[in-house]
C-alpha cells in the first residue's frame, strides 16, 4: 500500500514483456519444429515449452526485476522464422504468420529495454 | 478361386440372385462339368463370408473342388474419391485465441497494475490469490496453445488441430486448464462481490471509488474493517482496489466465455455466480 501506482504505459510494458516471454518461444518452437521435423510439433513439446517460459516469466508479473535478454525473443523467433523460410513451402498465410511473430517479438524486445519497464521495475522494488 | 471362363458365366448369372436357388446350384455344376479337366470336381458357392457345398468331389478320379465366391457389389462409377475440402476453421482459432489470451492480459494488467498499492481486501487473498494466480498462469498455457493452434491451421489446413481434439492427453489436458482457469474466474468474481459488498456497507459508491473519488476518515475506516484490516486505508489504495477487481471480473468474464465456447464448460458445467 505503500507504493506508487505505475502509470500506464510502465504497466502496458511489463504486460508486453510478461506475455511474450510467456508465448513467443512457444510458438517459435513450433515453427523450428515444423522447419527441422517436417511435422508439427507435438502436443507435450508445446506444453513442455509454455509451462517453462511462463514460470520463467511470472516473477516479472509480480514486480521481480526479471527480464530475459532483450534480444533473446527476436533471435529466437528470427532463427525459428529462417529455418521456416528455408526449409520451403511457405503459404502465404504461414508467411504473415511469421512477419507477425517477427514483429510480435520486435515489440516485446523494445519493450524490454523502454525507460516505463525500467521506472516499474523501480517503484517495484522493495524499500 | 480357380474357374474356367465357363464356370465364370455361371457365376455372373449366381451373382443376379441373393442365394443359391436350385437352378443356379445346377448351372455352376453344369459349368464345371462342361469342362473336362474339372468334370467331378466340388463345387463350393461363397458369399458373405459364408460357404456353401453345390456338389461334393467324385468319388473317383482326381479331387478338384471349384469354389465360387461372391463378391459385394463393386463401387460405383459416379466419382466420389475426392472428399469435399475442409472447411477452414481459422476465424474460430483467432476468436479463441483472443478470448484466451485477453482474459489473460486483463488478469496479468490486473495484477501488475495495482497490487503494488491495493489494499488487502480478504477476498482474493490466501487461496483465492493462489487460484487467481494460477488462472493468470493458466491462461498463458491456453494462449500459447491457442497460438499453436492457430499456426496449425495455416499450415496444415487444421489437420493437426484434429488430431489434437481427437486426442484424450490433449482434451484433459486443455480441461485441467479451464478448470484452473475457472476457478480462477471464480475467486476474482467473488472477491469482487465481496468487496462491493464491504464499499455498500460503509455508504461508498463503486463507482465513485473505481473514479478515484477520494473518501471521508469514518468511510475509509468502516471499509477497512469490512475488509478484515486495521487502521485506516487510504482513498487511493482503495480506489486502486476496485479497479483491479473490476478488471479481474472482466477478465473473468472472457475466462468464463473461452471455456463456453471451446472448452470444459461443454463438457462440464461450472456455475460461477455472484450477485455483484
Amino acid at each position: 500500500m505503500t507504493a506508487a501506482l505505475p502509470r500506464p504505459a510502465e504497466a502496458g510494458a511489463a504486460l508486453a514483456v510478461f506475455l511474450g516471454q510467456a508465448v513467443l518461444p512457444t510458438l517459435a518452437l513450433a515453427l523450428a519444429w515444423l522447419a527441422l521435423a517436417g511435422a508439427p510439433a507435438p502436443f507435450p513439446a508445446i506444453l513442455a515449452a509454455a509451462a517453462a517460459s511462463i514460470g520463467a516469466s511470472l516473477p516479472l508479473l509480480f514486480g521481480q526485476n526479471f527480464v530475459w535478454f532483450w534480444w533473446l525473443l527476436p533471435a529466437l523467433a528470427g532463427a525459428a522464422a529462417a529455418l521456416r523460410l528455408a526449409s520451403g513451402g511457405v503459404s502465404p498465410a504461414e508467411a504473415a504468420f511469421l512477419a507477425a511473430l517477427a514483429l510480435l517479438a520486435a515489440g516485446v524486445a523494445l519493450a524490454a529495454r523502454s525507460a516505463a519497464l525500467k521506472n516499474y521495475l523501480e517503484r517495484r522494488r522493495p524499500g | 478361386m480357380s474357374a474356367t471362363t465357363g464356370a465364370a458365366a455361371g457365376v455372373r448369372h449366381a451373382q443376379a440372385s441373393a442365394g443359391v436357388s436350385a437352378h443356379d446350384r445346377a448351372q455352376l455344376v453344369q459349368a464345371v462339368d462342361r469342362h473336362p479337366e474339372l468334370r467331378g470336381a466340388a463345387v463350393v458357392f461363397c458369399q458373405a463370408g459364408g460357404c456353401e457345398q453345390l456338389r461334393a468331389a467324385a468319388v473317383y478320379g482326381p479331387k478338384r473342388i471349384v469354389v465360387f465366391e461372391l463378391n459385394p457389389a463393386p463401387p460405383s462409377p459416379v466419382p466420389t474419391a475426392v472428399p469435399p475440402a475442409r472447411k477452414s476453421k481459422l476465424g474460430w482459432e483467432l476468436f479463441q485465441m483472443g478470448l484466451n489470451c485477453g482474459g489473460t492480459a486483463l488478469a496479468a494488467v490486473g495484477t501488475i497494475f495495482f497490487s503494488a498499492a491495493a489494499a488487502p481486501t480478504g477476498g482474493v487473498a490466501g487461496v483465492a490469490a493462489v487460484a487467481s494466480g494460477a488462472a493468470t498462469v493458466a491462461g498463458a498455457a491456453q494462449c500459447a496453445a491457442s497460438g499453436y493452434r492457430v499456426y496449425n491451421e495455416v499450415t496444415d489446413q487444421g489437420a493437426t488441430n484434429d488430431n489434437l481434439d481427437a486426442s484424450p492427453a490433449y482434451q484433459n489436458t486443455m480441461l485441467a486448464l479451464d478448470v484452473v482457469g475457472l476457478a480462477g474466474a471464480g475467486a476474482a468474481t467473488r472477491g469482487a462481490s465481496r468487496f462491493a459488498g464491504t464499499l455498500a456497507k460503509a455508504g461508498a459508491s463503486r463507482g465513485g471509488v473505481i473514479a478515484g473519488q477520494t473518501l471521508s476518515r469514518p468511510m475509509r475506516k468502516a471499509i477497512t474493517a469490512g475488509l478484515g484490516g486495521s487502521g485506516r486505508y487510504t482513498s487511493i489504495a482503495l480506489s486502486a482496489r476496485a479497479r483491479q477487481e473490476l478488471l479481474a471480473v472482466i477478465g473473468a468474464g472472457l475466462s468464463l466465455t473461452g471455456s463456453a465456447t471451446g472448452g470444459a464448460s461443454r463438457e462440464l458445467v461450472v456455475y460461477v455466480a455472484e450477485a455483484l
